[in-house]
């Protein structure tokens, strides 16, 4: 398969370039060859949330216009991505936000976790003795509840330990509550907004859920987060490692049978 | 004019709250306690869950029929004999307070967010009245001439170190006592300040208070409340005044209990020590059935109906705000809030603060900053208990600044990049 990566560019913007790298990696060792895209990678949606509702449609267009010639030109099978928003907002089988407003991206949109879910049979993995805490993104599992598909590719890494991000004092069974729903977000988006914050945010967030836990790293399933996590660590000084869902998978990942 | 406001209030937010060890541990001890009793009040009191659904059915009808609801209410309160004041604006509800109250008066308070809105004591104070908040949290804050940080507990980023020496200071020169007070105990402060307010409650020539909920069809308002404070500075004084939103009004007394009921269940108790319900003046039938007003309680009862802005808050899309009980479970579930404490806003605070402070305080403009902060994620939603979507009135607030103008730069260049792509690739 030919994949696209889409986030190539917006990773080495955040500071977080190793994303990219894990991707290709993880891609490589299944087998695949990559396409990187370099472009403005916010998501058309995302533009809206920051206050321009008038510039989702133009970004829409010109997103798939671009996509489209990337996508014929390098003969591309399919998009894939380690950020919530774009396939929150493209994914055609979740029927994402742009979905709704009638744009179709001429292949499949996968986000790094369902993508490896979908291969999961053939996925070879060796010995990962580490403790992590698993961040669900604030988009992907909250809003969308793509939350069993991680989980379950990390559930075949042997000897890794995945906790969960939660407070068990919010736990009241008629609630029904679930990590993902109570996991605090280490504020990635401040990036955009007042990236003063940002370090401050994280930094607690992992003070008081990480650090107790006495985990080896924090690791989320969003791009945004991870970032946001990474300045966290640094901020904090904190004797743990803040990773991306792609790189802790790249690290166990073998190959694929 | 937007980056200034912007700058500054980048500059307090960082400075004050980010960089402040002191709000981040104090929140941390606050926020542990808080989701600790929560859990249980609702683990004790499991049908509170389901009660809040009814309850913001009865929010989202009360503020539909805000308008008749404003007028029942008014009928209601004028047939219990007490007085019934509609004000459209601050400034209006503040003349109603200078000819109500006057000046050289001595005032007692309790713990109002609304009268935080139209900046009450401040204003009462430049009459020449003395006024004393008098919830502990209030009085706190009153004393260290800041403004409450969080909407339950105003002096939540005060650690008991800063308490102990502000109390020391002040119940010196006041000559309660002579030592200074102990950082550790607690109960020796909490004593210090009920000894200093207990004259004050039954010297006081007017009361004032807020409500939780106010019953359109008998008229009554619910004050929830655990220090006692309310119950006197309601029950001494021969004067009472009450300020009251337009969106605490619910159809009927039965609604109001549950209202009540769901906010202090999130607000994390399993029952508060007071739920105060004030339906008019005191009063006695009791020599030959003649009803006489005045007895113990106070002789006179003013009910200030505070618009405000509300009216345009609901009109121009955002009526969900208007459902908020302010049980505070969103501040406290909030990742930003947790290291800022309520620099996280300008009266009001964290998300649902954006909003109010747009159309209630501040403006558009000044609110503008405050929508950018919160990051969306979405847990406010998730554990408010009436599902109040923050995030999408913090995108459509976020869209109303743009229209206006009042985008920070920051953001305003990175769309501007994105604008350029669009055009450049079409
Ligand atoms: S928005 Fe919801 S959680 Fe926040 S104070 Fe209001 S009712 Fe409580």
């Amino acid at each position: 398969m030919r994949i696209l990566l889409y986030g190539w560019d917006t990773s080495p913007r955040l500071g977080v370039p190793e994303i990219c790298d894990a991707s290709v990696s993880i891609i490589k060792k299944m087998g695949h060859e990559y396409v990187p895209h370099k472009s403005k990678v916010i998501c058309a949606e995302a533009i809206g949330f920051l206050g321009y509702d008038n510039l989702v449609d133009p970004l829409a267009k010109a997103t798939l216009k671009e996509v489209e010639e990337v996508v014929s030109k390098e003969d591309v099978d399919l998009i894939l991505t380690s950020y919530a928003a774009p396939y929150a907002a493209w994914s055609k089988e979740r029927n994402g936000f742009l979905v709704q407003r009638g744009y179709e991206l001429p292949v499949p949109i996968e986000h790094m976790a369902t993508f490896l879910y979908k291969n999961l049979d053939k996925l070879k993995f060796k010995e990962l003795p580490m403790r992590i805490l698993l961040h669900d993104g604030c988009t992907l599992g909250r809003k969308m509840g793509v939350v069993e598909e991680p989980r379950k590719v990390l559930a075949k890494i042997p000897k890794l330990e995945v906790l969960n991000f939660d407070h068990p004092e919010l736990y009241v069974k008629e609630r029904n509550l679930k990590p993902w729903d109570i996991s605090a977000c280490p504020g990635g988006w401040l990036d955009f907004t007042l990236p003063e914050l940002m370090p401050y945010v994280a930094s607690n967030v992992i003070r008081e859920y990480a650090l107790p836990r006495e985990v080896d790293a924090v690791v989320s399933t969003c791009g945004n987060g991870y970032h946001a996590f990474k300045a966290g660590v640094k901020h904090g000084k904190f004797p743990i490692k803040a990773m991306a869902y792609a790189n802790l998978v790249d690290m166990a990942l073998e190959g694929v049978e | 004019m937007i980056d200034e406001v912007y700058r500054e209030y980048v500059n307090r937010i960082v400075e004050y709250g980010a960089k402040s060890e002191k709000v981040r541990i104090a929140l941390s001890r606050a926020i542990k306690a808080f989701e600790n009793n929560r859990r249980n009040a609702l683990s004790m009191f499991p049908h509170s869950i389901e009660l809040a659904k009814e309850v913001r059915k009865i929010k989202e009808y009360s503020i539909e029929h805000m308008d008749e609801l404003i007028k029942k209410a008014c009928e209601s309160i004028e047939r219990n004999h007490g007085h019934c004041y509609y004000a459209k604006s601050k400034e209006e509800a503040l003349e109603i307070f200078k000819k109500l109250v006057g000046s050289g008066k001595l005032i007692v308070k309790s713990k109002s967010l609304t009268s935080e809105e139209i900046d009450l004591r401040g204003f009462l104070e430049e009459l020449g009245n003395e006024v004393y908040e008098t919830d502990l949290g209030e009085f706190i804050v009153q004393l260290m001439g800041t403004r409450p940080t969080h909407i339950l507990a105003p002096a939540i980023n005060v650690p008991r170190e800063d308490v102990a020496k502000l109390l020391s200071k002040f119940m010196k020169e006041h000559g309660i006592i002579t030592e200074d007070l102990d950082e550790r105990d607690i109960p020796k402060m909490v004593e210090t300040v009920r000894k200093f307010l207990r004259d004050k409650f039954f010297n006081a020539d007017i009361g004032i208070n807020g409500a939780n909920a106010l019953a359109a069809d008998t008229g009554t308002m619910f004050i929830i409340e655990n220090e006692g404070n309310a119950r006197l500075s309601i029950g001494a004084p021969p004067v009472q005044i009450a300020i009251v939103g337009v969106e605490k009004i619910v159809p009927t007394i039965e609604d109001a209990f549950k209202v009540t009921e769901v906010t202090w269940r999130y607000a994390n108790y399993t029952v508060p020590a007071y739920v105060n319900l004030i339906s008019g003046p005191s009063k006695t039938g009791d020599i030959e059935k003649v009803i006489t007003y005045g007895a113990h309680g106070p002789k006179e009862l003013h009910v200030i109906l505070l618009d405000n802005g509300r009216t345009r808050m609901r009109d121009s899309g955002y009526q969900e705000a208007l459902y908020c009980l302010r049980c505070g479970t969103c501040l406290y579930e909030c990742p930003v809030y947790a290291v800022t404490a309520g620099y996280f806003g300008q009266q009001y605070m964290g998300g649902i603060g954006a909003i109010w402070d747009a159309f209630t305080t501040v403006g558009l403009e000044k609110a503008s900053p405050i929508a950018y902060t919160c990051v969306r994620c979405g847990k406010c939603k998730v554990m408010c208990p009436l599902n109040i979507d923050i995030p999408a009135m913090i995108s459509k607030l976020r869209n109303d600044a743009r229209k206006e103008g009042y985008v920070p730069k920051i953001v305003r260049d990175f769309a501007k990049e994105i604008e350029e792509f669009a055009k450049e690739v079409q």
